[in-house]
Parts: C-alpha cells; structure tokens; sequence
C-alpha cells in the first residue's frame, strides 16, 4: 500500500514537473512572440540587481510584481516597479501627486537617504511588489543571462536526454536480441 | 542501478531545462541608489523684465519729455515786420525742430510701445510680483498724454505754412519792384545802343568823302 502510494506520488510530481516545465515553455514563447515581458498569470518575476530596498528584499533575490490594471490606484507606501529610461527600478511610494487628472509618484529606496529626483508618471509603472521574495535566487538566474551559460544549460539537458534516449534505445535492442535467440 | 541512473539522468536533464526556463521568465529590476536625489533641482525661470528695465525706461521718457516740451516752447515766430530775409532764416529755425520734434516723439513712442508690451506679456503672471511694470506704464501713458495736449503738430505746420507765404508774398513784390527799373535800364541801353550806331554811321560817311577829296587831289 505505502509502495503505491509512493508510486503515485512519483508519477505526480514527474507529471506535474513536466507539465510545468512545457507551460514555462509556452510562456517563453509566447512572450518572445508578443515582444511583452515574460508574465505568469499577470506576475511578473525579477531578480534584484541592488540594495535600495534592502531589508525588504536584498541584492540577488527575486521578488514577483503583479501587473497593474490601473495604474493611478497606487497609494503612498506600495513598493512599484516603474520604467525609468532603458532600466526597471523598485522603489517605494512617498508622495502621490495629481496634476489635473494626471497622476505621478515620487518615490524613495527605503535604503537610501534621499528620495529620488525624478517623478514617476502612472503610465511607466510597471506593477506592484507582493511581498514575495526568494533570497539569493536572482545571483543563480542572474548567471544564466549570459550567451555561454544558456548554451551550457541547454546542451547539457540536450546531451544528458540524448544519452539517456540512446541508452534506452540500445538496452531495448538487446533485451530483443536476447528474446530472439 | 542502472535504472536510478538513467531516471537521474532524464531528472537532471529536465531540472537543467526548467532552470533555463525560469532563468527566462526572470526579468531583472534595479533598486537604483539615487544618493544624488537629496540635491533637488532647483527652478531657474528669467523674469521677462527686471524693475531697473523699467525704471530706465521711465527715466528716458521723462528726459525725452522735457525735450519734447523745452523744444515746443522755443518755436520762433516771425514778427509782422519781418523782411524777406528774417522770414527765411526762420522758416528754416522752423524746419529743423519739426525735424527734431519728429525724432523725439518717435523716440518716445518706442519707450512707450516696449513698455506697453511688457505689461502686455505680465498680464497673465502673478501680478503683485510684476506691479511694477503696471507702474512704469501708467507713468508713461500719463507722459504721453499730456504730450499729446500740449505738442501741436499741427500748429507749427500752420505757421510754417504761413510764414512760406508770407516769404512768397515778399517775394513777389520784390519782382515787381525790380521789374519796372530793369524795363527802364532796359531801354536806356538799347536807345544808347542806337545812338551809337547813328554815330558810327556818320562818321564813316564822312571818311569816305575826305577819300574823295584825297583821290581828286592826287588827279589833279
């Protein structure tokens, strides 16, 4: 009972990794088709690249950001992520100013002194910060960003499968020699 | 074992795929120290015009007015007596300070219209900050109204008009003075021219019978 028990879980898990691993998939083309940012049911995941906001969450993790519907319903102390020039930054709320009907937000590093020069208007902001944090992710992804990591990672998986194919093809083979004769 | 192996492998294999994946889905975000935002941009806005711009324009329409007003009153006038020649002298006085009284009101007329357009481009700004510019205006739309009660153009035009009369009307007379005198000189030289020819006349008339004489003379 408890082996067919363990069985099944098995087979669970396995289904449910590869289930997942052909979703991530589909998520990744899809957004490269779109040109959009990768996004799990309007979450979007990013590795933190510096200590601003630190100790909310540190340099090298990841955090997830879910996508704004409206983007003017940001309050004074929400954590966003904004579009500023080519980069995407995390900062908290500090003020929130309305200039006839349109909303901009000034924000702050909860690490740093001072808050930041620029205003940030509702139509750069990306999304807000939930509160989900993994510490130390974002240095492991981080690595994979280059060219020669992501090769790596996909030809090792690529090997490892091929080998594992044509171990299996060969014992298969065998297994028929040895039934023949 | 060899089993374990080759689930471990395809295990591997796919924990390395769904790395990958998840390396993709990972975007990246900065939480940027921004140190230099304590220093806040400072507002740097010209005002569109300073009060000593104001002041000296003032004090230029208020020398240009005194100007205006000393050169009107010194507008010289022909006595009834004048001659012919105290007419023209100042007719010409005349001109010139038409002349120089065109420069000055043209001159004032600019301070005045610059200072009318500064009022004009502050009217829509705060307009305690810019009171004196609404200042300086009155001041000068004051100047040039009292400038156009006093300063008639039009009067000296007349007077220059009637003293050009005048100056024909001498004219005139002196021709007809000279003209009787010159018909008289006139006709003195041409009955002199006359007389001179009669004599010329006689005299050769004359010579030629003391010719005669001679001729007959020399005959006998």
């Amino acid at each position: 009972m408890t082996k067919r028990l363990l069985k099944f879980t098995t087979k669970l898990a396995s289904t449910s990794f590869i289930v997942l691993l052909c979703l991530l998939a589909f998520i990744i083309l899809s957004s490269r088709i779109s040109g959009s940012e990768p996004s799990v049911f309007g979450y979007q995941i990013k590795a933190v690249l510096s200590g601003s906001m630190e100790p909310i969450f540190q340099t090298g993790s990841i955090i997830s950001i879910k996508q704004a519907d409206d983007s003017t319903t940001f309050k004074k102390g929400d954590i966003i992520t904004f579009q500023m020039e080519d980069k995407l930054i995390t900062h908290r709320i500090i003020d929130v100013e309305n200039k006839n009907g349109q909303v901009s937000y000034h924000t702050k590093g909860d690490h740093n002194d001072g808050p930041d020069m620029w205003s940030v208007p509702s139509n750069d902001v990306i999304g807000s910060y939930t509160g989900f944090t993994i510490p130390y992710a974002g240095y492991a992804l981080n690595v994979t960003q280059s060219k020669e990591a992501s090769a790596l990672l996909l030809f090792i998986p690529g090997f490892l499968l091929f080998s594992s194919a044509v171990f299996s093809i060969v014992k298969a083979a065998r297994k028929l020699d040895v039934e023949k004769a | 074992m060899k089993g374990k192996l080759h689930k471990g492998t395809v295990l591997l294999g796919l924990c390395s795929l769904s790395f990958y994946c998840g390396a993709q889905i990972t975007g990246q975000t900065e939480a940027a120290f921004s140190s230099q935002a304590q220093i806040k941009p400072v507002e740097l806005s010209a005002a569109i015009v300073f009060p000593d711009t104001v002041g000296d324009l003032n004090g230029k329409a208020k020398i240009i007015y005194s100007d205006i007003l000393s050169l009107y009153n010194t507008v010289p006038n022909a006595a009834d007596d004048a001659s012919l020649q105290e007419l023209k002298q100042t007719i010409e006085e005349i001109t010139g300070l038409e002349l120089t009284l065109h420069s000055l009101l043209h001159d004032f007329e600019d301070i005045h219209n610059e200072l009318l357009n500064y009022e004009k481009r502050v009217r829509n700004l705060d307009s305690k900050t810019y009171q004196f510019v609404y200042e300086g205006c009155n001041e000068a739309n004051e100047l040039s109204k009292k400038i156009k009660e006093t300063v008639k153009l039009q009067s000296i035009k007349q007077l220059h008009h009637s003293i050009e009369v005048r100056i024909n009307k001498l004219e005139d007379a002196e021709k007809k003075i000279e003209d009787p005198v010159k018909s008289a000189e006139m006709k003195n030289t041409t009955d002199h021219i006359e007389q001179n020819e009669l004599a010329d006349h006689s005299i050769q008339s004359e010579g030629e019978t003391k010719h005669d004489e001679k001729t007959v003379e020399i005959h006998n």
